[in-house]
């Protein structure tokens, strides 16, 4: 199943329904039967590994991060207190072993910027009457989203990315809904500079188009 | 807003207004997000500013994720699972819930050359390094009490140094002894180690840990 159904309350798991089945999961984990631990892992494999994406920049890092999240969060389950919610746990364990694992791993803010730059393609080369907007790719947009700051990227991450309500990002992240709302809206400005092009920016060579306003 | 889309191409001052706007706001209008992507495939000014932005656009009108979701590898899961059931410890560790709410595991210390230099000392005068790890990531803090340091609840401190929920200590203490002692998680919740090699009845309807070196 996608874990994005669920989010959304529309998939074959409601968001109720997913919380009990964690904690019934978690339960047969700790009474011995580890295989109980998959359908977590299979619930929220995507989740993990795009916040691990966005944080450290590349597939490679992010599999082996979100391999090494999930080992720790099954070797923590006993420490899991059953009356919490269990996706605002994953969470605050992943962002945690991200945060101390991206300062070893990147040099990501300044190189990505300008390697977004790069992967943006010169759109001087279209035909003005005819060009289709181009949507960016998914490795794109991640790019421009790691650039974030820590507290932004995850909140743009939870909304934007994994198409969460704020209601469920902000309990995902352990904070109130202004909180996550004010996160998108500082987000929302810097990748507006980020992603649109500078106004300050000399116009791409080719670029004859005039404004039509 | 929202008013003119469908029937009104946007001019190059709508898509400015629109873009200011949607910094601010965290809803915008399925009109305007749908003339802002029909402006952006006609002028090229736009385009360069705004086309980027455009899934976000969409998103804040109430579409789903900005982009297509990047999952993990095929066998991912797999090699979670294949990962949690080699982990030499893993069974242990879910075996211990039975005995106690949260785990805690107690090592000694090898392996490393500074710590070496310790134990060598600490062995001259009759002691030995001792380390304590309880896995506790929702903790805010953690204190060793034990007959070593007469009960004091004030206790020695763990530490959480990186931040993943995994507390530590290390002490000296003198070789030939018999040891009592239980965690206590932000100064209040007493928890007894499963890890230990035996339990005794601390006479309060607990039980403390037990550790003979």
């Amino acid at each position: 199943m996608s874990e994005h159904d669920a989010h959304d309350g529309c998939g074959p798991l409601s968001q109720e329904k997913e919380e009990s089945a964690d904690l019934l999961a978690i339960s047969r984990v700790l009474q011995g039967d580890p295989d109980a631990f998959r359908p977590i892992v299979e619930r929220y494999r995507g989740l993990v590994y795009r916040l691990a994406l966005c944080s450290l920049g590349n597939r490679e890092d992010a599999e082996e991060a979100a391999q090494e999240i999930f080992f720790r969060v099954f070797r923590s389950l006993h420490g899991f207190r059953m009356e919490r919610r269990f996706v605002p746990w994953l969470y605050a364990i992943a962002a945690n072993y991200l945060r101390t694992r991206a300062v070893r791993v990147r040099a990501i803010d300044g190189a990505l910027v300008r390697d977004l730059e790069q992967r943006i393609p010169d759109r001087a080369e279209d035909d003005p009457h005819s060009r289709a907007v181009r949507t960016l790719s998914a490795a794109e947009i991640r790019h421009a989203v790691a650039t974030l700051p820590v507290p932004l990227r995850d909140a743009v991450t939870l909304y934007y990315l994994e198409g969460m309500s704020i209601q469920r990002a902000a309990s995902t992240l352990g904070v109130g809904m202004e909180n996550v709302k004010s996160r998108l809206m500082r987000a929302r400005g810097k990748l507006k500079t980020l992603l649109g092009a500078d106004a300050t920016k000399p116009p791409r060579a080719g670029y004859n188009r005039s404004e039509n306003g | 807003m929202g008013s003119q889309a469908n029937t009104t191409p946007l001019v190059c001052a709508d898509a400015q207004r629109i873009a200011r706007a949607w910094v601010q706001e965290l809803r915008l209008a399925a009109d305007d997000a749908d003339g802002m992507r029909r402006h952006c495939a006609t002028c090229a000014s736009c385009a360069r500013r705004f086309e980027a932005l455009l899934p976000f656009f969409a998103r804040d009108a109430g579409g789903t994720a900005v982009s297509p979701r990047e999952d993990p590898s095929p066998d991912f899961v797999n090699r979670v699972m294949a990962q949690v059931k080699r982990a030499p410890d893993a069974r242990q560790r879910v075996r211990r819930i039975r005995l106690a709410a949260i785990a805690a595991g107690l090592i000694v210390f090898a392996g490393v050359s500074v710590l070496m230099l310790r134990i060598g000392a600490a062995r001259a005068a009759g002691e030995t390094l001792v380390r304590f790890e309880l896995v506790a990531p929702g903790a805010k803090s953690v204190s060793l009490v034990g007959s070593f340091s007469g009960w004091q609840e004030s206790g020695l401190a763990l530490s959480d140094r990186n931040g993943d929920g995994i507390w530590e200590i290390a002490i000296r203490l003198r070789r030939d002894s018999l040891y009592t002692y239980n965690f206590l998680i932000d100064g209040k919740e007493w928890v007894s180690d499963p890890a230990a090699a035996a339990q005794v009845d601390d006479g309060f309807g607990g039980t403390n840990s037990v550790l003979s070196l």
